[in-house]
């Protein structure tokens, strides 16, 4: 471990001396707080948070990416240009050794970097957010709906496995069905979908229930909100009036009326439920207006408070931090394969690719979404799309949600996706490029400059 | 450190044989074949020196010797090991032909560092690097940073690296390059003392009177092969003369014994006026302004030879 510890130590001596990490610093810290105060907001609370969290330290992490994304190519291809890996790989150190100690060397900065930024950015969050010039209606809406972490919790569509299979059949029988029926993949989330759409809609002077199962491990002295958002009738913008009514064991509230505009999400505080651990939760819409459907997705969802706004905070920076020495393990491995310009180039479209990757894979869908047959895909989009599918897999696990957009909103970036984030992009992934890495050094003769 | 089996005293520290290496292009093809299939070997306790002219070889059989380079054929093997073996190497010194060192570290936590990949412990590694810098005479320059060094310094902080963890073979490639008369002759002298202490030295140079000094077996290569390899005595050694040294004689005596000469030997002696070595004249004319300075600047040529290194040093095993 000393050896490694003094690789690492080295690699930090380097970019300190550099002044790397002074110039970044100072970068970064007037991205954070400079930006924001460039990006004009809606004026309220909310705004504010999003101006700051999303786009103000979102910067701040793509300049932190790039910067990584450089260090780390350079890490081990630049001591093979320069032939300074010969004074150290001469000595008892194995090529895991030096991968990690340069890993961590990138580790340590990028945890003093991205610490640095974030502290700046949650002080003037709180600062901004404080007690006082704001409307009290407003900072009271903005501390149950914006500072706070809540996980959302969908309504349970379980039972709707048998309208999908009703779908699917309807949609292999139709001649004019929105996509390929051999491709079963999209013949089932087309079906899906359709059957999700029936379930959320609500004819008008009727109502519909549905039942949603909190988790179990919840506060129960902190109230639910209900957030939803209504899909445009084609033909009106007019808010529609309905109410809901919430029932959690015998405990049934009173209506609550809402007039909700399309295409907006609404949040609801609900009046005040004893929960019991894993009691679930009826919400009931009682439509009096023009019909009404949920937005697929993000329509209706209960939020339940899970913890603070700090605490969700330094999980989305956790999130950012693993994606960051992700690519750092990712730049030291290809510096390893590779000179460091194409090292660099190769890391950089890597990141990119994943970017991408939920991208790649909602264009073709999204290409069918607008009704008739799917056009016939050429040659060439068949081969893409088939490469495509093919890495998908690969590449999914490294996809984040928006975990600042979550932040921003109240959502709660939850452990468990804080902790999966950690173990494939830094146990899984992070362990295979080591492997790699190492199974490359011990190969290549690092006696030679490589041009 | 005896991580890998030493070999016996009748076993080489290294042996090579039939060793090639070829250098090739991207696409494979044979591009340069700069070590053709050479043999040699090199004895527990002795000091020998590769010699060849620029492009002869030396480094590329030294890099193989490290494992920076794979041989294309033949078998290396080094203190009884594959080269690549991380054994091997807790055991090795290497100075290499240019000094590639990180220029943001200073002298001293370039050795620090250096020591901590061989996991030295703080208080043995303090000790060494002091004793080191002492020897190297940088002791003044402890605090700069290695990127400022002169070419002659920045090789003496190549030394000490070499030396931080007492290694039982050390390999010098053209240690002498880019250093003073007086930063030559301390290498020279750290190569007798090593050798004297049991250690196994394989120094490569261009520099022939430096190896003349300190060698006791030589190569030669030229072109990727051993032209010539033995005992340096016995490869120098003109057997079918002598050289005989005296005070100068009267003239008329000194006639006389030439006459005698010519006679008993059949030819005619060469007679010369024997001159001082230019090195050594150097040598006493800087000692004697050094005792005349107060303060040098850059390296103090003075060092003596680490006590770690003398303390620590083993009989050839």
């Amino acid at each position: 471990m000393r050896a490694v510890a003094a690789i690492a130590r080295v690699s930090l001596q380097g970019a300190l001396r550099s002044r790397l990490v002074v110039a970044m610093l100072g970068l970064l810290l007037l991205t954070v707080v400079v930006l924001p105060a460039t990006i004009r907001g809606d004026g309220t609370l909310a705004g504010y948070t999003q101006v700051q969290i999303r786009y103000g330290l979102g910067a701040a992490g793509m300049i932190l990416t790039v910067m990584t994304l450089w260090a780390a190519a350079a890490a081990v291809s630049l001591d093979v240009e320069t032939r300074r890996v010969q004074t150290v790989v001469t000595k008892p150190v194995g090529p895991f050794t030096l991968w990690l100690g340069k890993w961590l060397g990138l580790c340590v900065m990028n945890a003093v970097l991205l610490a640095a930024c974030g502290a700046v950015v949650f002080a003037m969050f709180l600062w901004k957010t404080r007690e006082g010039p704001w409307d009290p209606d407003e900072a009271r809406d903005f501390r149950e709906h914006v500072r706070v972490a809540r996980i959302p919790v969908s309504p349970d569509l379980a039972h709707l496995d048998r309208r999908i299979a009703e779908e699917e059949e309807a949609i292999r029988r139709d001649p004019e069905a929105p996509v390929d029926v051999r491709d079963a993949r999209a013949v089932r989330e087309v079906a899906r979908q359709r059957a999700v759409a029936r379930e959320l809609f609500v004819a008008p002077d009727s109502e519909k229930s549905w039942r949603f199962e909190p988790p179990r491990r919840i506060r129960t002295d902190r109230p639910l909100v209900l957030r939803f958002r209504l899909a445009a009738a084609r033909m009106s913008m007019e808010p529609v009036e309905g109410a809901f009514r919430v029932q959690a064991g015998p405990q049934t509230t009173d209506l609550i009326p809402v007039a909700a505009p399309p295409n907006r999400t609404t949040t609801l505080t609900l009046p005040p439920l004893s929960l019991a651990p894993g009691q679930p939760v009826t919400v009931t819409f009682v439509n009096r207006d023009q019909p009404a459907v949920f937005s697929a997705g993000e329509g209706l969802r209960l939020g339940v408070y899970e913890t603070s706004f700090a605490v969700n905070y330094g999980r989305a920076l956790l999130m950012m931090y693993v994606r960051l020495v992700f690519i750092a393990a990712l730049g030291v491995t290809a510096g390893a394969l590779f000179s460091f310009p194409v090292a660099a180039f190769v890391t950089g479209c890597l990141v990119f690719f994943v970017a991408m990757t939920a991208f790649v894979r909602t264009t073709p869908d999204a290409a069918h979404s607008h009704g008739g047959p799917p056009p016939e895909a050429s040659p060439w989009e068949a081969f893409a799309n088939r490469v495509a599918g093919a890495i998908h897999p690969v590449f999914v696990p490294l996809t984040d949600p928006d975990y600042l957009e979550m932040v921003s909103t109240g959502e709660s970036v939850t452990w468990g996706l804080a902790l999966r984030s950690l173990g494939f992009k830094i146990g899984v992934y992070g362990g295979l490029l080591a492997l790699g890495a190492t199974a490359v050094l011990r190969r290549r003769e690092l006696g030679e400059a490589r041009a | 450190m005896t991580d890998s089996p030493a070999p016996s005293a009748s076993s080489p520290v290294i042996r090579a044989e039939g060793l090639e290496k070829t250098f090739r292009d991207f696409w494979k093809r044979p591009k340069v074949r700069a070590v053709r299939g050479i043999g040699f070997e090199v004895r527990p306790g002795e000091v020998f020196g590769l010699l060849g002219p620029n492009g002869s070889g030396k480094s590329t059989t030294i890099k193989m010797i490290l494992g920076l380079l794979h041989p294309t054929a033949g078998s290396l093997s080094v203190l009884g090991q594959p080269p690549r073996d991380v054994a091997v190497k807790r055991r090795l010194g290497y100075l290499p032909e240019e000094s590639y060192l990180y220029p943001y570290l200073t002298a001293e936590e370039t050795l620090h560092f250096y020591g901590k990949l061989f996991d030295l412990s703080p208080q043995d590694r303090r000790t060494r690097v002091d004793q080191l810098l002492d020897m190297v005479g940088l002791t003044q320059a402890r605090h700069r940073h290695v990127g400022e060094f002169s070419k002659g310094m920045a090789r003496r902080i190549g030394l000490a690296q070499a030396l931080i963890n007492d290694p039982d073979l050390v390999i010098l490639d053209e240690p002498t390059s880019g250093l003073d008369p007086l930063g030559g002759r301390q290498v020279k002298d750290v190569i007798l003392a090593l050798a004297r202490r049991g250690k196994t030295v394989l120094v490569s140079s261009h520099l022939l009177a430096d190896m003349e000094d300190v060698c006791d077996r030589i190569a030669i290569l030229f072109n990727g092969q051993i032209q010539a390899t033995g005992p340096i005595g016995s490869l120098l050694e003109q057997s079918d003369q002598i050289q005989i040294r005296f005070p100068r004689p009267a003239e008329d005596r000194l006639a006389a014994v030439l006459a005698e000469l010519k006679r008993a030997a059949g030819g005619d002696p060469e007679v010369r006026q024997p001159r001082m070595n230019l090195e050594q004249f150097f040598l006493d004319t800087v000692a004697r302004a050094r005792e005349s300075a107060t303060e040098v600047s850059g390296a103090a040529p003075d060092g003596k030879l680490a006590r770690f290194l003398e303390h620590t040093a083993k009989e050839p095993e």
